[in-house]
């Protein structure tokens, strides 16, 4: 086997075992990610940045395959691919919230 | 093609449904009202959500319906489970608008903002989705193929699953749904696992199954000569956006989370959990080409591809986990369409009804619902077959009812001019004109596309023109107010 088929066996048999041990913790009530300790943030949403940049990455990518091949498209829509859900797990992990989601006593603390 | 199957995978299959059915029973213990039954009380956690997420998208089709797509088609394919990116949008945006505004059903947003007309009308249109063409549908792909493998007649495959089905989502709703995904996905993560490496250990690994396949199933974006060029690629991410941030049948999860952050989370990693998923699904299609010959590829169902490769590899024992990861697959996403239509029926039209009974009252509605809606959703499945393409018809179905109603929802957070009787029009107009382009096969070989576009853009179109025509009243300033005030309060410490 190779780095590829590795990878893709890994991941799977990780996400499995980690899901088997958190779904037997929530049945006894230890449940992780409860609470957001963290205010919201309106102001340098970097993580929501990332996001949008990675889907106009992805979507000109796509547009752009008319005049390319698919193997010089591909890497640009992978990256675009890879940012939108990294730049999104910025977001969540920094509490990043649009300015109207947000109340007014939320936005004065910030 | 032979399929002898021993009996130890056949008593895999066995026990597989007794647990199901045991934690059918043991769950419903806990479920005393409506909310236990419908959003289960909101208490999930981020890893049961990525259970129960996954499972819900993964369906039968995965493993036995795209690896015959895939065999002609290559590895592009894999866009349908990619699309779980829209998971990262719900996450980011959407379910903290969700959970502040604290709802039972997707619907209520629609009253909420709109007014009842709309509400009733996506209702409608999800019940009948869910009903026929989630859960129908779903329930005769997985008795089709555990039928040619088992050689038992379709019908009693079919009232068997419905019935193993409805007794789970009967005693124990949403919890239940839930708990069962998680098993299920186990399941369904052993079986790809199982396949995946029995494929990579034959063909010398992803590099060995990429060289076995001629060079343009490889392309990972196709051109829109091919059905699965880039238009198509880009009409399945748009349709993941309804799938996952609007539809019932899948954010009810969202709504059951314990906390604002801990649906947040698992919307996260149900999207990152997708992409081995994706690439998973897509191998036994690509393999087929090494392991069976033409003649035989030629001979079978397409459905047939995928399971034909497992059989061809699988030991006995291990290939009872794969026909246990089927009938998974099969029911995970049944019980998810299936508890959806039961919830939208009690909490948007008994609810209205009926408003002043009990919570254990509507509990016992939504139960009697649920035993309706599967003898409606089973007989539909079993006409399945005289309907003809009835499974490739669920993406169409997607593209046209709820392409419409996601537009609707970013107009009604994002729009405060958006009206109702706007709302109204432009629905049934967006799906309309949708269904139109569909039957009449505009765009050829990219009609997934051209429908998406379709109902999108026509729903927009006629959404902003009629809404500036449109005059705003007291009423309906006075409901964007209340509406947007309850997105932008603060969380409660219940919400987290």
């Amino acid at each position: 086997m190779d780095l590829g088929s590795v990878l893709i066996l890994g991941s799977v048999g990780l996400f499995a075992i980690v899901l088997i041990i958190g779904t037997i913790m929530e049945l006894r009530g230890k449940i992780l990610f409860e609470k957001q300790e963290k205010s919201p943030k309106i102001k340098g949403r970097y993580g929501m940045g990332i996001m949008y940049f990675g889907l106009a990455l992805f979507v000109v990518a796509l547009l752009f395959r008319p005049g390319f091949t698919s193997e010089q498209v591909s890497p640009f829509v992978w990256w675009g691919y890879g940012l939108w859900i990294f730049g999104g797990l910025i977001a969540v992990a920094r509490n990043e919230m649009l300015k109207m989601m947000v109340s007014k006593e939320e936005r004065e603390g910030e | 093609m032979d399929y002898t199957v021993s009996g130890i995978d056949i008593s895999i299959v066995i026990i597989f449904v007794i647990v199901t059915l045991f934690i059918g029973w043991w769950v419903s213990r806990g479920v005393g009202e409506f909310e236990d039954f419908s959003v289960a009380g909101r208490t999930f956690g981020p890893f049961m959500l990525v259970a129960t997420f996954s499972a819900t998208n993964f369906s039968s089709w995965s493993l036995v319906g795209k690896p015959g797509v895939v065999y002609d088609a290559g590895i592009s394919v894999s866009w349908i489970a990619l699309n779980a990116m829209a998971c990262v949008l719900a996450a980011v945006i959407f379910i903290p608008i969700y959970r502040k505004l604290r709802y039972n059903t997707m619907s209520e947003i629609f009253e909420d903002r709109y007014d009842g007309r709309v509400r009733g009308i996506i209702s409608v249109i999800w019940i009948i989705a869910d009903t026929l063409n989630r859960y129908g549908v779903t329930v005769y792909a997985a008795a089709v193929i555990l039928g040619i493998l088992f050689g038992v007649d379709i019908t009693w495959l079919v009232l068997g699953i419905a019935v193993i089905v409805v007794i789970y989502t009967y005693l124990g709703g949403l919890r239940s749904v839930a708990i069962t995904d998680s098993l299920m996905f186990v399941i369904m993560f052993a079986g790809l696992f199982l396949g995946g490496f029995y494929i990579f250990n034959e063909l010398g690994g992803w590099s060995g199954v990429v060289e076995s396949v001629p060079s343009n199933l490889t392309e990972w974006v196709p051109s829109a000569e091919s059905a699965n060029g880039w238009p198509w690629i880009l009409a399945m991410t748009l349709l993941g956006f309804p799938y996952f941030i609007t539809s019932q049948f899948v954010m009810q999860r969202g709504l059951a989370a314990k906390s604002v952050n801990v649906a947040r989370w698992g919307l996260i990693f149900t999207a990152i959990v997708a992409i081995p998923v994706a690439i998973l699904e897509v191998l036994p299609g690509l393999a087929a080409r090494s392991l069976l010959s033409p003649e035989v590829v030629a001979s079978l169902n397409p459905d047939m591809v995928g399971p034909a490769v497992y059989v061809e590899l699988l030991p006995v024992g291990l290939l009872g986990i794969f026909f246990a990861a089927i009938l998974s697959a099969g029911i995970s996403t049944a019980d998810s369409a299936l508890l959806a239509s039961s919830s939208l029926f009690t909490e948007d039209f008994y609810k209205k009804w009926k408003p002043k009974e009990s919570e254990k009252h509507y509990l016992k509605v939504s139960r009697i619902t649920t035993i309706v809606l599967a003898v409606i959703g089973t007989s539909w499945a079993l006409i399945t077959p005289l309907l003809g393409g009835a499974v490739d018809a669920i993406l169409n179905v997607i593209a046209i009812t709820d392409m419409p109603i996601f537009v609707i929802v970013c107009l009604a957070i994002f729009w405060r001019r958006m009206k109702a009787t706007a709302a109204v029009i432009s629905i049934l107009s967006g799906t309309i004109l949708g269904f139109v382009v569909s039957i009449l096969g505009v765009g050829g070989i990219q009609g997934l596309a051209a429908t998406t576009a379709t109902s999108t853009l026509v729903t927009l179109i006629v959404g902003v023109i009629l809404s500036y025509m449109i005059p705003a009243t007291n009423k309906h300033e006075e409901k964007v107010n209340k509406f947007l005030e309850r997105i932008g309060s603060k969380e409660t410490s219940e919400e987290g």
